[in-house]
């Protein structure tokens, strides 16, 4: 038996081959012995991979069995468990990754500049003063027993009290009004900041990314997350900085009136401990899971509402309700555990602090009997106590904000932190100095580590030929599109433009010089003209006119009511699958690029529009190099040169003519398409 | 019996008091790791010959394609 073995096939894993047979492979995995929950994970994960049928993880004896299709594919386990393990370390680190941590280092990059920060605490302490001497002047108003008999209390003295309360309390509101006003504009501009950290940076991310992170998880970061640590620096900041001072001021002000009912007033606080201990823990989870539910909601509504179509069209409309509604039970579930957890702690809490409460007036009663105490101090301490109460209930909603916005940073700093793998290259090469020479130099291409798409591609289109591409469906010929994007970066192997390897060009200049038009048409939300226009924005109407017309699509601004002003609606669902893909033609004729990429975009036309369209696009596109995808070959049999792609690999290439005499897969599907033939 | 015997007898019992839950700790974790051991060797084995039945199957399968059978 033949024992493959490469030389990586050895690595920190502990990684060694020891059976392979088509098909089956049963890998030695040293790390793996003694951890069953990374062998779930490996099961997992390899079990996820494209025609993997069978995996067996054994922590026991440290190996791992994958068995998978021998046709029609290339794996590399070895890279492909490899891949699984590393996986499954940076998830556990990340796992690790101190929330609090995170959520620290994500508010002190999006503080705004000082301030923002600086005016919301100067209204905080003058609020809390003002406050303060309210209920010090309230406390002054009250007569003792000496004073009353002094006869102090005249009308005189009723209207300077009135007059001075009503001066305080109006300050009060004042200085909370701003107050408010100021933390919220802190708040909000935390979360804007933010926000658009987070847009510019999953902007700026690779297709791969996007392969990983469903669209409405994203949403949801840039929505509801952001907004979590947006709120936790308003409100809660508010919340934090009045409440602390409340604290600090009234436990001073109890001390100075009598230590002893001070340390009785304390005794609730360190009991308050146990409960905030353990319901915080137990709150850090609720609140997770909240968030986690809340993420698969919205992914399931943005599943459901854009595929309407589908769900309409196979009745599933009572599936799709029932599916929404269990999930969303479970979200409300979920949040009314949470918002449990939060109300068995604050009752818990009060609780504690009346029995407080009770024990410190008692002793103070029994202190001003004895006459250890003045009526005064009494009164301060009757006065006191509830605000300290307040101020530590008041940090209960603090606590519930932070525990949002620590599960929001948790989530948010993955994505801030993770770097795109595609990046910029070092060369200049401007779109106008561009030629279109585009150079495949055995190129190797999988998605999924040890899953190949393309293998050995090597072609060559001089600047200003015609390329066309056909070959089965799943044989990677739009892989091959999108790698000259550099959506995605070749395993090995290069690709040139104009002679440079397009990964040492800078993305910008690369990605101006080819027009893509892929074959899921995607239409903004906006007018016919707009999505025309993002081509290139600075181009006027005629020039969009004209785009529209060499992409035969003028019929289209007849039958739309508003012409170039008619709304396409959202993803261009008012119009037409044929009249999008005229549109999206348009778009790319106006950017004017010198290399032309169409992948399929004439396959929801007509035979005479699509001729049409072709000859029209031939003729603008006759200084350009142009690409071309095709199932019909018709499209592209004028094309300088065709290759034909089978399971990732070119199985014929040339002129039409040759191919078709080549009695090879080309000429097969020839005679098929133009019923000389009935069979491939 | 002498008197030597008889103190070294009752060090011995009282260093076997202070120390026995220690020997059975220990006991326990030597009998485990055995244990252990002998699940992994006899699993590696169980899988050992199911490699080498699946490779016997294959080269045969190849021979016979081989030989037109």
């Amino acid at each position: 038996m033949i024992r493959t073995k490469a030389p990586e096939e050895t690595d920190r894993w502990g990684l060694s081959l020891r059976s392979s047979i088509p098909g089956r492979q049963r890998w030695d995995v040293r790390s793996l012995q003694g951890r069953p929950d990374l062998a779930r994970h490996l099961e997992k994960c390899l079990g996820s991979v494209p025609r993997v049928t069978e995996v067996v993880a054994n922590s026991v004896s440290g190996r791992v069995l994958v068995v998978y299709s021998e046709a029609a594919t290339k794996l590399y386990v070895g890279r492909l468990i490899r891949d699984c393990l590393d996986r499954a370390k940076t998830e556990r680190q990340s796992a690790k990754s101190n929330g609090a941590n995170s959520l620290f280092e994500l508010v002190k990059s999006s503080l705004p500049e000082p301030s923002y920060v600086m005016a919301p605490l100067a209204f905080s302490v003058l609020s809390f003063s003002v406050h303060l001497s309210e209920g010090f002047f309230l406390v002054s108003t009250i007569k003792t027993k000496g004073q009353a008999a002094g006869g102090a209390n005249k009308p005189s003295g009723l209207f300077r009290t009135l007059t001075l309360g009503s001066m305080l309390n109006g300050l009060d509101v004042w200085a909370r009004y701003h107050r408010g006003r100021l933390w919220r504009r802190l708040g909000q501009s935390v979360q804007q900041k933010l926000r658009n950290g987070l847009i510019a940076r999953i902007e700026n991310q690779d297709h791969a990314f996007f392969d990983r992170n469903a669209t409405a998880r994203l949403m949801n970061l840039v929505t509801q997350d952001a907004a979590g640590v947006g709120e936790l620096v308003g409100r809660g900041g508010e919340l934090a900085v009045d409440k602390a001072l409340t604290i600090v001021a009234c436990g001073f002000l109890l001390i100075t009136a009598s230590p002893l009912i001070a340390l009785m007033a304390a005794l609730p606080l360190l009991l308050l401990t146990l409960p905030t201990r353990y319901f915080g823990r137990k709150s850090v989870t609720a609140y997770a899971r909240r968030g986690e539910l809340a993420g698969q909601f919205n992914e399931m509504i943005e599943n459901s509402f854009s595929g309407i179509s589908d769900v309409k069209s196979f009745t599933a409309e009572h599936l799709e309700q029932q599916r929404l509604s269990d999930c969303g039970e479970a979200w409300c579930e979920a949040s009314q555990e949470a918002a449990s957890v939060s109300a068995l702690d604050s009752g818990i809490s009060r609780g504690i602090y009346s029995i407080g409460f009770s024990l410190t007036s008692a002793l103070g009663g029994s202190l001003l009997a004895a006459g250890k105490i003045t009526e005064r101090q009494y009164m301060r301490v009757v006065y006191m106590f509830p605000r300290l109460l307040d101020a530590l209930g008041g940090l209960e909603e603090v606590t519930r904000l932070y525990h949002v916005a620590r599960n929001a940073a948790e989530r948010i700093t993955p994505v801030l932190e993770s770097r795109p793998s595609i990046r910029n290259g070092p060369k200049r090469h401007p779109r106008s100095k561009v030629r279109g020479e585009i150079v495949f130099e055995k190129v190797k291409f999988s998605y999924t580590p040890g899953v190949v798409v393309l293998d050995d591609i090597s072609f060559q289109l001089g600047p200003g030929q015609t390329l066309g591409i056909v070959g089965k469906t799943g044989s990677g010929k739009s892989t091959l599109l999108r790698l000259l994007m550099r959506f995605y970066d070749v395993d090995s192997g290069r690709i040139l433009l104009d002679g440079t390897d397009i990964r040492e060009l800078e993305l910008r200049d690369l990605r101006s010089s080819v027009a893509l038009v892929s074959q899921d048409v995607h239409l903004f939300h906006g007018t016919v003209y707009d999505n025309v226009l993002y081509g290139q924005p600075r181009a006027g109407e005629g020039a969009v006119l004209e785009a529209l017309s060499e992409a035969k699509a003028d019929d289209l601004l007849q039958a739309l009511p508003g012409g170039l002003q008619a709304d396409v609606g959202e993803r261009g669902r008012k119009l037409s699958g044929g009249q999008k893909q005229r549109v999206a033609i348009a778009r790319a004729l106006l950017k004017d690029a010198p290399v032309l990429a169409l992948d399929e975009v004439t396959s929801h036309l007509d035979y005479e529009t699509e001729a049409a369209v072709q000859k029209s696009v031939r003729n603008v596109a006759a200084h350009r190099s142009l690409i071309t995808v095709a199932h019909r070959l018709s499209t592209i049999r004028d094309s300088d040169h065709i290759l034909v792609l089978d399971n990732g690999q070119i199985r014929e290439q040339g002129r039409h003519d040759e191919l078709v005499n080549t009695g090879g897969v080309y000429s097969a599907l020839w005679g098929l398409q133009t019923g000389t033939s009935q069979t491939l | 019996m002498k008197k030597t015997t008889y103190l070294f007898g009752l060090a011995s019992g009282v260093a076997l008091a202070c120390s026995w839950k220690f020997l059975v700790k220990e006991g326990v974790k030597i009998g485990v790791k055995a244990g252990r051991q002998i699940k992994k060797v006899s699993e590696q084995a169980l899988e050992d010959l199911e490699d080498a039945s699946n490779e016997a199957m294959h080269e045969l399968a190849e021979e016979d394609l081989g030989t037109g059978r």
